[in-house]
């Protein structure tokens, strides 16, 4: 504890942060394009197309084709290892088009999630093996960031203590050998929203697990400016029978941040878990109006909330691959707003001023 | 995580029994803590730390040969706390030794009493001082937790608002070892949480000494180390950071390195110190001053007040020393001086107020524009 061994070089350090500052840059998030084999199969299903590597390769094409619009929506695409080698049509690269525009790449990591033997179905996320000299690679090849899932849940029993510091500590180690190869990290703790529990409950488990993720990121040296944070937002469990207010998402995600992300983290990125395209950006738009002072810039990384649209338009027909397009530009587009808060939709029947945030000393 | 396992009555709605796990404070509780501690950091005020142990007030009554009698102490506190109540634009709160809550001033008013009529916060040291610990190279922790709960309960009712409790570590070739570290940062959380249960607002303290030869970057490292696992062990310990206050070092060097570094140097290496380990839920800062002059230490609370980064909590002075040193000089222990000790008192106070808002431009000092220029070091920290 008392000497400091070199990590990183200031030049390091400085790279590190200025690519965490772009991916953030106002008024953009983060596509979450990074689905794997098999969580693809899931998506694909849903609009009945057969997954296939054509198919999984057109529909990233389907997102990545979307004009200039997006290039203030967007600062930077999550890749699946698949993707980051495929092509468009017209045989540019997939790296090639994202880049071409000034949006950064990045490469989801991590290899899945492995049970935790002993506890309630909890798991740990397996990846770490010769990560150091796959960072290398992908970093030739293009990619800037890199992002890594951790995956939580609330019920009687759970987050255990095992899996909270066994998680946190996985993604400090991740984090520690990105930073090396001058990748900076999106850390992903995700807290899953099953469960029939209050918003309070998450707030305080959110709360715990980011308390452990910071500490473990101080074990492990892990340089907080060239970092970002992937969290959950704080919301009751799916089958809650409480409905809550936006306002009431956004104060208690607020306030469990406030207590726990150093400032010196460049960005936090929302996931979007299993809300809606709508839910999303509205909880989003509340997130940034919250009366609270936020030291970060909060914004989204969405998967779903970003395709969900544009995968009903197309359901695997080539003639409706520009209205899919639009599709997902309009969602980028209302993220964009949501992430300055400037976002009005027919759920945002209340000027930003009149709604009611209420005392913060409930949270 | 240790959980209850409980069969749910029928009567209970499902969720209604994992709402919140074992609350600790409730809403309004937590109201008055965030209260309080927003009074003593509001804009432009910082603390006055007069806490002096009796053998602390010793050394200090010393140096201009004064005995160290009870009268002596009360006399000297009497000065400070009978300023003119117009120091209430500066200092938010008084940090009282034990011994002082219960002594009057001249007039016949108990001292909190004196001071709260000024609308200043009283507050009261409740650690009892360090212990050794043992295996390791010197270094201590604090004890005084026995029965602190029953004396927090007496301190608010006899006018406490906040309370105080200093750790200490050292940097040396082998310190602040790990048990170093755990066990100070465990005793700030159990003391913090004891306070909260009580009323009283809790100022954390974990004393990085500036003993040594060590450069600015390894006690920015320390700092940071010791701070991660501060706030690590107050989130396990359920306090509540809203009702909190820290007050650390400074990041500075070691008083014999040979190295000399600006203030705007310690400014930089402090704030990226806090902003990597201090949540922005805590509502402030207030720098020990540790040995530092009266004026190095308002110069470098003015620059950390310019630092080009943001800084979510408030950033100002609990000082002893730095605050009381020209008063404590110019007393001399006559009571003719009085009034002399009075105004270098005040003098500190507002110098050290405008500092807190970043605005202390000592004479002969460049403007603000270009000390600004200082800050864009080539160095990233």
């Amino acid at each position: 504890m008392t000497h400091q061994f070199p990590t990183l070089s200031e030049a390091q350090k400085r790279e590190l942060h200025e690519t965490a500052l772009r991916i953030v840059s106002p008024g953009k998030g983060i596509l979450a394009a990074d689905e794997s084999v098999g969580s693809m199969a899931k998506r694909l299903a849903q609009v009945g197309v057969e997954n296939t590597e054509e198919n999984r390769r057109q529909f990233r094409q389907i997102l990545f084709s979307a004009d200039d619009r997006i290039n203030s929506c967007i600062g930077g695409v999550i890749f699946f290892h698949e993707t980051l080698y495929q092509h468009s049509d017209n045989g540019v690269s997939f790296v090639k088009m994202i880049k071409d525009r000034g949006i950064m790449i990045g490469v989801k990591v991590d290899k899945g999630v492995v049970p935790l033997a002993g506890t309630s179905g909890e798991t740990t996320t397996q990846g770490l093996d010769g990560l150091s000299e796959r960072c290398a690679q992908y970093k030739k090849d293009g990619a800037i960031f890199a992002k890594w899932r951790c995956v939580l849940k609330i019920s009687d029993v759970n987050p255990s203590k095992l899996a909270i510091t066994e998680n946190a500590n996985v993604l400090a180690r991740y984090s520690s050998i990105c930073q090396q190869h001058g990748i900076v990290p999106v850390i992903e703790p995700e807290i899953l929203p099953d469960g029939d529990h209050d918003l309070k409950r998450c707030q305080y488990v959110t709360e715990k697990v980011l308390a452990a993720v910071y500490k473990a990121m101080s074990d492990h040296h892990v340089y907080l400016e060239g970092t970002l944070l992937k969290p959950n937002m704080v919301t009751p469990g799916h089958s809650c029978p409480t409905k809550y207010s936006p306002e009431e998402v956004s104060m208690a995600t607020i306030t469990a941040l406030r207590r726990t992300v150093p400032p010196a983290v460049t960005g936090v990125a929302f996931l979007s878990g299993g809300q809606s395209e709508e839910e999303a950006s509205v909880h989003l738009n509340a997130i940034n109006n919250c009366p609270l002072a936020k030291p970060w810039i909060l914004t989204f990384s969405f998967g779903r909330a970003l395709q969900a649209s544009a995968l009903r338009a197309w359901r695997g027909h080539k003639e409706n691959e520009k209205a899919a397009t639009e599709q997902f530009i309009k969602r980028a587009e209302v993220n964009s707003l949501a992430c300055q808060g400037k976002y009005t939709s027919g759920d945002n029947y209340a000027e930003p001023g009149q709604r009611i945030y209420g005392s913060y000393h409930a949270y | 995580m240790p959980y209850r396992v409980q069969t749910p009555p029928l009567s209970v709605p499902p969720g209604q029994l994992m709402t919140h796990q074992f609350p600790s404070l409730s809403p309004e509780q937590k109201k008055e803590l965030a209260d309080i501690a927003q009074r003593i950091v509001a804009p432009g005020k910082g603390i006055l730390a007069a806490d002096e142990s009796t053998g602390t007030m010793g050394k200090r009554l010393q140096k201009i040969n004064v005995e160290n009698n009870e009268e002596n102490r009360r006399c000297f506190r009497d000065i400070l706390f009978s300023s003119d109540a117009s120091i209430s634009n500066c200092v938010g709160g008084v940090i009282f030794f034990h011994e002082t809550l219960y002594q009057k001033s001249d007039n016949g008013k108990f001292f909190p009493q004196v001071v709260k009529d000024k609308g200043i916060v009283v507050g009261i040291k409740v650690d009892k001082g360090t212990a050794g610990l043992n295996g390791t190279d010197g270094e201590t922790t604090t004890q005084g937790l026995d029965g602190l709960s029953e004396r927090c309960a007496q301190y608010k009712k006899d006018g406490c608002d906040f309370a105080k409790w200093r750790c200490v570590l050292k940097i040396s070739d082998g310190c602040p070892s790990a048990l170093g570290i755990a066990e100070n940062a465990n005793v700030l959380a159990r003391y913090a949480s004891i306070c909260q249960q009580n009323g009283l607002v809790p100022i954390v303290e974990p004393e990085i000494l500036p003993d040594g030869d060590h450069d600015l970057q390894r006690c920015q490292y320390v700092t940071e180390k010791v701070l991660a696992a501060v706030y690590k062990a107050l989130s396990d310990h359920h306090v509540y950071l809203e009702g909190t206050l820290l007050k650390p070092n400074m990041v500075t060097a070691g008083h014999s390195c040979p190295k000399k570094f600006t203030p705007q140097e310690v400014a930089m290496a402090t704030v990226t110190a806090l902003r990597r380990t201090v949540p922005a839920a805590v509502p402030g800062i207030c720098f020990l001053s540790g040995g530092q002059s009266e004026e190095e230490a308002s110069i470098n609370l003015s620059a950390i007040n310019q630092v080009p980064l943001h800084r979510p909590w408030k950033l100002t002075f609990s000082y002893g020393r730095a605050l009381q040193a020209s008063a404590l000089a110019a007393w001399q222990g006559k009571a003719a001086n009085k009034k002399a000790a009075q105004d270098a008192f005040c003098t500190r106070a507002k110098i050290n107020g405008l500092a807190a808002k970043g605005e202390y431009k000592p004479s002969g000092s460049a403007d603000q524009a270009s000390m600004q220029s200082l800050y864009t070091a080539s160095y990233v920290y």
